[in-house]
């Protein structure tokens, strides 16, 4: 029996392993491959300024993070957790294909996201030649393989863009980066310095069709208004939306938020199911590593407590997203001392004012010059004494 | 004027930046923080980035690596060139300098990853 079980050895994961550890808790962490995560294959800097207040490539903060590992008793089990029951109970195949059941006080879910193919749009092919964002990354960066001569990139979210760079940096061409949408995914900075920086051409509004019989000849791209237009490549990276991993959430019967895909949570990081948390990707992605990791710290002291027996039971308060927020996090939160609310804005927005109203009454407001939805904000506040849901939405300037 | 983005963090900052022309002074708008001046200065004077990508390892997978410090925009694909036709040798520790002084610029190739 162990206090707390955390599934998933990424930077959330490790974190939450590491927290609930220091607070005197008997930890393990159920890794299915490597300790480390996304990061691994994440070799581009960016990582940790917050979280070590120092910029590192993604293998520079994982090897970090998993040095805190060594000597500090958390029991490391390499398997994959196939199931998380209400009931507190964790059942993971060992490398042997052998089953096995693990007991645990308090869990923590940090098992990260997945890719999702939009069938509507996405190319769905088993064409040779192309590949997910997340599967080319891992080939070129873990692999050292080189994956082609020539290729369009599908999807402009972060992991896109850092592929499209990487592609370039290695010597292939990347005609063009294409994204359904009317704006791009990504953050502007790394649209900067990935794409402008090496005259990567972006097509918003545009969609792609592949086309190959056994192996890719090339794609139809097709932009809003105007005939396809047939580019020869030899490779298609599809970079779809990733969201999170919610097989274990699912099977737990824990309640999910339609926005995001990962669970409902507390400020606690606790879920709808007494005793499991989540942190990190699993919960809502998009998180970068930081965050994950500051999510995981935050997510294995909690569940920590929990098994302890410590965590208190308060009345808590709704928290919801209202006009312009795309969601918000945590979805209730105690009506004591000071809450961290985070939120992401649905779209691109200037000059707006954020509002948190309790019913009509208006209990916050903060103005901001622009807000992207690439960017995770927070704000603190005090819930106290109040009696109704609360609500964030957006107010035009 | 020309407009910049800032690259040092999330935000992305849009800024307009300009040198007039009798005199060097440089004029920057739009920064949150003095990191964007700064960053705008140098992509009027001279962008430089980070560089990260792989560096072959005799016998071995590749190693990651990245550069100590930005480098020269211009001078990106040489020191790529350099690192494709370099072979680092196993035991690589992560922060092992591969490349000391790259193309005189004063700035390292470092490994960020273990090949034991
Ligand atoms: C500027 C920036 C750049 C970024 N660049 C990238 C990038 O290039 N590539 C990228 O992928 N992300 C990138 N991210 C995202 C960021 O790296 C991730 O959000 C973060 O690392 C997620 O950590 P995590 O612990 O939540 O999930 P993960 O790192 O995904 O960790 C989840 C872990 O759980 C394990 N696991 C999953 N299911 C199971 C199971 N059933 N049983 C046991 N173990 C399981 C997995 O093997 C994995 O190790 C970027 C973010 C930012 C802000
Ligand atoms: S100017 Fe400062 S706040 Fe704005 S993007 Fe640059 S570093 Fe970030």
């Amino acid at each position: 029996m162990y206090d707390v079980i955390v599934a998933g050895g990424g930077a959330a994961g490790i974190a939450a392993a590491i927290s609930a550890v220091r607070e005197g808790a008997k930890v393990a962490l159920i890794e299915q491959s490597k300790p480390g995560g996304r990061l691994l294959q994440s070799i581009h800097n960016g990582f940790g300024d917050e979280f070590f207040g120092e910029d590192l490539t993604g293998p520079e903060f994982a090897a970090r993070l998993a040095s805190r590992l060594v000597s500090s008793g958390i029991k490391i089990i390499i398997a994959t957790v196939t199931d998380v029951s209400s009931a507190l109970t964790v059942t993971v195949r060992r490398p042997s294909g052998k089953l096995a059941e693990l007991k645990a006080k308090a869990i923590v879910l940090a098992t990260g996201s997945k890719e999702e193919p939009e069938p509507s749009t996405a190319p769905t092919s088993a064409l040779r030649g192309v590949y997910t964002a997340t599967e080319a990354q891992r080939l070129i960066n873990i692999e050292g393989k080189i994956i082609g001569k020539k290729a369009v990139v599908y999807g402009s979210n972060t992991l896109a863009v850092i592929l499209a760079r990487r592609l370039t940096l290695e010597g292939v061409k990347v005609v063009c980066v294409c994204e359904s949408r009317e704006k791009p995914v990504a953050l502007p900075k790394d649209i900067v310095q990935c794409l402008e920086d090496f005259d990567i051409p972006l097509y918003l509004n545009t969609t792609v069709a592949a086309e190959g019989e056994s192996a890719l000849r090339g794609v139809y791209i097709k932009k809003a208004l105007s005939e396809p237009s047939f580019i020869a490549c030899d490779t298609l990276i599809l970079s779809p939306e990733l969201s999170p991993d919610d097989t274990l959430t699912v099977g737990a019967g824990i309640v999910i938020d339609g926005k995001t895909r990962g669970a409902e949570v507390t400020s606690a990081l606790e879920t709808s199911v007494p005793g499991i948390f989540a942190a990190g990707s699993a919960l809502h992605t998009q998180t970068s590593a930081d965050d994950a990791a500051f999510e995981g710290m935050d997510a294995g002291r909690n569940a920590a407590l929990y098994a302890e027996g410590k965590q208190e039971t308060t009345e808590h308060v709704r928290i919801t997203a209202g006009e312009g927020i795309h969601y918000v996090m945590p979805h209730t939160a105690p009506l004591e001392g000071r809450t961290k609310i985070f939120f992401r804005a649905a779209d691109f927005r200037k000059a707006v004012r954020l509002d948190v109203r309790c019913g009509q009454d208006l209990i916050f407001a903060k103005r901001y010059p622009a807000l992207l939805p690439g960017l995770l904000e927070n704000i603190e506040i005090s819930l106290n004494g109040l009696s109704q849901d609360v609500r964030l939405s957006l107010e035009e300037q | 004027m020309k407009k910049y983005t800032c690259i040092l963090c999330p935000v992305s900052c849009e800024m307009e930046a300009g040198q007039a022309v009798d005199h060097g002074e440089i004029s920057v708008s739009g920064n949150a923080c003095k990191r964007g001046e700064v960053y705008a200065r140098m992509e009027i004077i001279n962008p430089q980035r980070i560089l990260t990508t792989l560096f072959p390892v005799t016998r071995g997978k590749a190693v990651p690596c990245k550069s100590g410090a930005p480098l020269d925009n211009h001078k990106l694909f040489d020191v790529i060139k350099l690192i494709k036709n370099s072979r680092a040798q196993k035991p690589v520790k992560a922060g092992d300098i591969l490349l000391p002084n790259v193309l005189g610029t004063g700035v390292d190739i470092i490994a960020t990853a273990d090949r034991p």
